[in-house]
């Protein structure tokens, strides 16, 4: 951590604390307290959107049933508001967790309207319980402590002290993890992310601030109804957010201090202002995507060159992938009579492989033979119709594919699927995560088994790139790499899952010659460190030279099986892929 | 008829052709055959405008092409038959054949002469006219697909592996009606896979392997060459 | 409950209900082209029914007052394709928040011209909105019959053009794969138009018709657009007619319970969209690669 940043959070909070005496009249510091727990809700609403690739467009739901939480227990309990508050941020989690675990299965334009309908359900319940809640005539006498500038440091310093806890959440090996899933779902499971998990994790913790924002909503003017909470509000936190900058740590002060501005200055406009809400959300959206902090960011970024110096790492490979296998007996995987039916196309046909281990395993077959498909029943993208696929003896029936993966099933993509939002080394130590224990409070809070760990993988991780020859490109985002190069990130986070298989698909697709060879030379050592390989492929040189063993697929079935040598010569081979070859025709 | 000069496509970072020439004569069928990942497929689709051309040229009868929008190209006499047939399964057999002549919806009497011409050369079509084509079998689809590009009457015909997942008898069939095809005077350029079958029936061929072109030479040539053998299995 | 009211509540559903289902055929029509759709949907129906006012209450035709309204918006609904749609593609949510930005736009020029307060639209069919005539003994409002038959006949020309005329085949192409219909020559970006174009049709014709029996104030978009979303899953968005069903029947549910719950019956419009997208999760449009 740089020197400068203790000094600049003690000159943030300096600023804050002269910021009211310095405004003229009472009406700014209330302007200032809104602005602060506007802040908080949109901090909480950017994890969800910016980090986790979700959406929200009912977070005054979580909003209210926070103000509403505080409101009643203060007004109809005496709590005090130091319970309330923390109760207010418990229950609308609650909410956020409980409106998750179903939701999150559906995704996108149907998670949003899920939102939009929950938002909803909140304001009509606010409305209209009106034992509950008040109605529109609302609660009364709730307790407003400190005077207002007392309050504007309590609401202030919680803000402070919450966007601090999310730097250091989203900053840490969590933060990553969460990009990544938000960047290929599909990817981020093959390394054992339990994707529904973090999705509902996520969205809970966005629903905590949320309501903690509403609880600060609800002790400001000592009175709340359901007026304030309309999906207008709702829009409102999003706007903020995309103004500010999705994914940027301070894009929600940022934006939210932009709308207060203009909210301000445009009281006098009194019905236009919102004509600008929607103006600058469109600008925003179509010429400013990542937001004011992000362009920022962005621009500053240019700048900075980031490369590493290659480390003095002794790559003991074996040490590193915790060589696995060698003991066991008998096939690795194995699959029995697995068969797979698309819609009275058959993809896969009763297919039986087996895998021995420390070998590299090829299969090949023209097109729309079924490969792709084989490879998507082994990690368990796709239920199998029939038949089983096993794994050092065990059957791996109903295990999703992020278990299928912590049982070392690693696997890389044929079009390439590397966290777009993460550098190099951020991908392959994400690669790690069925090796880490660490919780998320301890990553929150920076306790020492999470820094333990992330240095402890940091150090592997470099190690891998190392061992592929990239580790000079560690600190560059994935996607500015050369193709042959992200092709070798992919391997190196497959490799941090220390698998004891791996599948390949298509594994030199697009490469060169120098590429190829030196695909052929890593798995060459790949296969000496004990790791077995089965891999998908159309280059036929590549395949034959680093195989030890062929199998061939054709309409689903498996025609051929057999040493590279031997599939080459293999009549039924040569017919698969080239038809009736030197046989006489006589159609001419 | 066509000349492709140096073509390069990119999709995303990858170069998938890597400087590909080839020509095709008027009155020719020229077969492009190469094992998957070869760039065939992104071959004609450069040609046709649906794949980002970054350098090189297309030249239709001496025309540059490869500036057209896709939706232009059919247009000028050229027929793309796409990989995997494409036809709309929702709709019925009729319908997917009018959607074939859009370009010339407005001369009905047009429509019509060329779709009873499409039902003659296809039968087995015009005794399903009304059915929905996503029930058709693959060999059926394949032929609808076909008489759908042939509805613009075109000069130049492009098809994409027209034998994958087709049984060999209905293989055969339809090579027969290619070659029919030929005779009345359309040029075609077949992309295949099976390579047997292609270089019976073709004048010509290129073998393409990794985004580049490694053998070419009449048809009967290439059919007693070892080294095909060796484009598609490694060497 | 008598069963003259219940057949005047059935009247009263099917009304409503096929106005959701105008809403949800322009969601329908934009997102099987385009994967996309016009989140402010809402807010030109509320759009349509005040320019309507206006020029009703000047004194123009009802007729010609519907051709200007559907020209205006179809103009409208041009421009948000070009704005608020191609700028951004279908492979973010972006477009979601940039047509809701466009909607809130909307909200504000409506303020602007005709206020805050609710308004209230007069009969279509001339006379008093709650006029009545006898059916077999049964009252009916003579409003809600109108409703019914224009969007009777509105639906009709909408299934005509889409499944017996050839732009109607092309789009069901687009759908299907847009590098297909491109080589049969088909212009891929003039059919996004298009059907933008249609979806604000339809919106404006709602607004129309929807006028008389609700009460007009800017901000009621919203509502209308989360409804209309809810009778297309209700329906399973995979054809016209399903959803047109599911429209009708969202109609038919909503006055029921809030005849049953005045207090809450407003809930279960949303708790149905809910609860059936959670059990309806694998997608409600018909996923054009699953063959």
């Amino acid at each position: 951590m740089s020197p400068l940043r203790p000094l600049v959070w003690i000159a943030v909070v300096v600023v804050l604390y002269v910021l009211p005496s310095a405004l003229p009249t009472q009406y700014f510091t209330l302007l200032l307290q809104t602005a602060a727990y506007d802040t908080i809700v949109v901090v909480g609403l950017n994890l969800l959107v910016g980090f986790s690739g979700q959406i929200s467009l009912g977070h005054a739901g979580f909003f209210a049933i926070g103000a509403y939480t505080t409101s009643l227990l203060t007004t109809s309990y005496g709590l005090s508001l130091w319970l309330t508050l923390p109760a207010a941020g418990a229950f609308a989690g609650a909410a956020g967790f409980l409106l998750a675990l179903p939701a999150i299965r559906t995704k996108g334009l149907y998670l949003a309207m899920i939102t939009v309908g929950f938002g909803f359900v909140v304001e009509i319940l606010a409305q209209r319980w009106v034992d509950l809640t008040g109605g529109t005539m609302g609660i009364y006498a709730i307790p407003q402590p400190f005077g207002p500038v007392g309050y504007f440091y309590l609401v202030a310093g919680v803000a402070v002290a919450l966007q601090l806890a999310m730097n250091h959440l989203t900053g840490s090996l969590w933060g990553k993890t969460l990009l990544a899933l938000k960047g290929s779902e599909e990817a981020a499971q093959s390394v054992g992310i339990r994707v529904v998990r973090w999705k509902v994790v996520a969205f809970g913790v966005s629903a905590v601030y949320a309501g903690i924002g509403g609880a600060f909503f609800g002790h400001q003017n000592g009175y709340i109804n359901s007026d304030s909470f309309t999906f207008g509000a709702s829009l409102y936190y999003l706007v903020a957010l995309v103004i500010g900058g999705v994914g940027s740590n301070y894009g929600p002060v940022v934006g939210t201090v932009f709308l207060a501005f203009i909210t301000h200055f445009s009281a006098g406009l009194y019905e236009q202002r919102f004509f600008l809400l929607g103006g600058f959300l469109l600008f925003t959206l179509v010429f400013l995507p990542d937001g004011i902090v992000g362009t920022l960011e962005k621009w500053l970024k240019r700048r900075r060159e980031t490369r590493l110096a290659p480390p003095e790492v002794e790559v003991d490979l074996a040490r590193v992938l915790a060589a696995p296998a060698n003991g066991h007996e008998g096939a690795l995987l194995e699959t029995a009579e697995l068969t797979k039916h698309y819609a009275g196309v058959t993809a896969v046909e009763r297919v039986a492989l087996t895998i021995e281990p420390g070998t590299i395993h090829a299969l090949i077959g023209p097109n729309g033979a079924g490969k792709t498909t084989f490879i998507n029943l082994i990690t368990g993208r796709i239920p199998a119709d029939r038949g089983r696929v096993f794994y050092r003896g065990r059957h791996l029936d109903g295990l999703a594919t992020p278990d299928r993966a912590r049982l070392g099933i690693a696997r890389t993509f044929q079009n390439l699927q590397l966290f777009p939002d993460l550098t190099v080394l951020e991908n392959v130590l994400v690669g790690f995560h069925r090796h880490g224990e660490a919780t998320l409070l301890e990553y929150a809070l920076g306790l020492p088994r999470a820094r333990r760990e992330t240095a402890r993988h940091t150090g592997q991780a470099l190690a891998l790139l190392s061992f592929l020859g990239i580790s000079e490109l560690a600190g560059l985002r994935a996607t500015e790499l050369a193709y042959g190069h992200q092709k070798l990130c992919e391997l190196a986070r497959a490799l941090a899952v220390k698998p004891d298989i791996i599948l390949l698909d298509e594994p030199v697709a697009g490469a060169n010659r120098t590429e190829v060879d030196r695909i052929v030379q890593i798995l060459g050592r790949l296969r000496a460190a004990g790791i077995t390989i089965l891999l998908v492929e159309h280059n036929m040189d590549f395949v034959m030279r680093i195989s030890d063993r062929v199998s061939v697929l054709n309409f689903g079935e498996k025609i051929a099986e057999g040493t590279p040598e031997e599939v080459r010569a293999n009549p039924q081979v040569i017919e698969a892929y080239l038809g009736h070859w030197g046989a006489a025709d006589a159609r001419r | 008829m066509l000349a492709v000069k140096n073509l390069r496509v990119h999709y995303g970072k990858i170069e998938v052709l890597k400087g590909v020439s080839l020509e095709v004569r008027a009155g020719e069928i020229v077969t492009v055959i190469g094992s998957n990942g070869a760039g065939k497929t992104t071959l004609l689709r450069a040609v046709s405008g649906l794949a980002p051309i970054v350098a090189g040229e297309v030249m239709l009868e001496g025309r540059p092409i490869h500036r057209t929008p896709p939706h232009r190209i059919s247009r000028l006499g050229v027929a793309h038959i796409p990989q995997g047939r494409q036809i709309v399964p929702d709709l019925s057999v009729e319908d997917n054949l009018r959607l074939g002549a859009y370009r010339l919806a407005r001369d009905r009497s047009k429509v019509r002469e060329f779709m009873a011409r499409e039902y003659e050369r296809f039968p087995q079509l015009s005794e399903r006219r009304g059915q929905i084509a996503g029930s058709l079998s693959g060999g059926e689809q394949q032929m609808l697909a076909i008489a759908r590009g042939l509805m613009m009457d075109p000069r130049f015909v492009m098809m994409d592996e027209p034998s994958l997942g087709l049984a060999p008898k209905v293989v055969d069939e339809i090579m027969t009606t290619l070659q029919a095809l030929n005779r009345q005077g359309v040029t075609l350029l077949l992309v295949e896979q099976a390579a047997a079958e292609a270089l019976v029936l073709a004048h010509r061929g290129y073998v393409m392997r990794t985004g580049e072109v490694f053998l070419s030479g009449p048809a009967d040539e290439l059919r007693r060459d070892p080294r095909v053998i060796e484009g598609y299995l490694g060497g | 409950m008598s069963p003259e009211s219940l057949l005047q509540i059935l009247v009263g559903g099917v009304a409503v209900g096929s106005i959701y289902a105008l809403i949800a055929q322009g969601f329908y029509i934009t997102h099987r082209t385009t994967l996309t759709l016009n989140f402010g949907q809402g807010d030109f129906l509320m759009l349509g029914a005040f320019l309507g006012l206006t020029l009703v209450k000047a004194g123009v035709p009802i007729l010609f007052t519907a051709l200007i309204v559907v020209a205006v918006l179809a103009a409208l609904g041009v421009l948000l394709e070009r704005v608020a749609i191609r700028p951004v593609g279908h492979l973010t949510l972006s477009w979601v928040l940039t047509t809701m930005g466009f909607g809130v736009i909307i909200q504000n020029v409506a303020t602007a011209f005709w206020g805050k307060s609710s308004q209230s639209f007069p009969s279509l069919v001339g006379g008093k909105v709650v006029d009545v005539i006898r059916v077999a003994g049964v009252g009916i409002v003579v409003e809600e019959l109108f409703i019914i038959i224009a969007s009777i006949l509105i639906m009709g020309g909408y299934l005509f053009l889409l499944n017996r005329t050839l732009t109607g085949k092309a789009l069901a192409a687009v759908a299907f794969s847009r590098d297909t219909a491109a080589l049969l020559g088909v212009d891929v970006r003039r059919m996004a138009i298009l059907v933008y174009a249609i979806a604000a049709i339809l919106a404006a014709v709602s607004g129309i018709l929807v006028g008389p029996i609700t009460s007009l104030h800017p901000f009621m978009g919203v509502k209308f657009a989360i409804k209309g979303f809810a009778a297309g899953i209700m329906g399973g968005f995979m054809s016209p007619v399903g959803i047109w069903v599911g429209g009708i029947l969202l109609g038919i549910i909503e006055l029921f319970s809030n005849l049953i719950s005045s207090q809450f019956g407003d809930l279960y419009p949303f708790l149905i969209i809910i609860l059936v997208l959670i059990f309806r999760p694998s997608g409600l449009f018909r996923d054009p690669t699953s063959r």
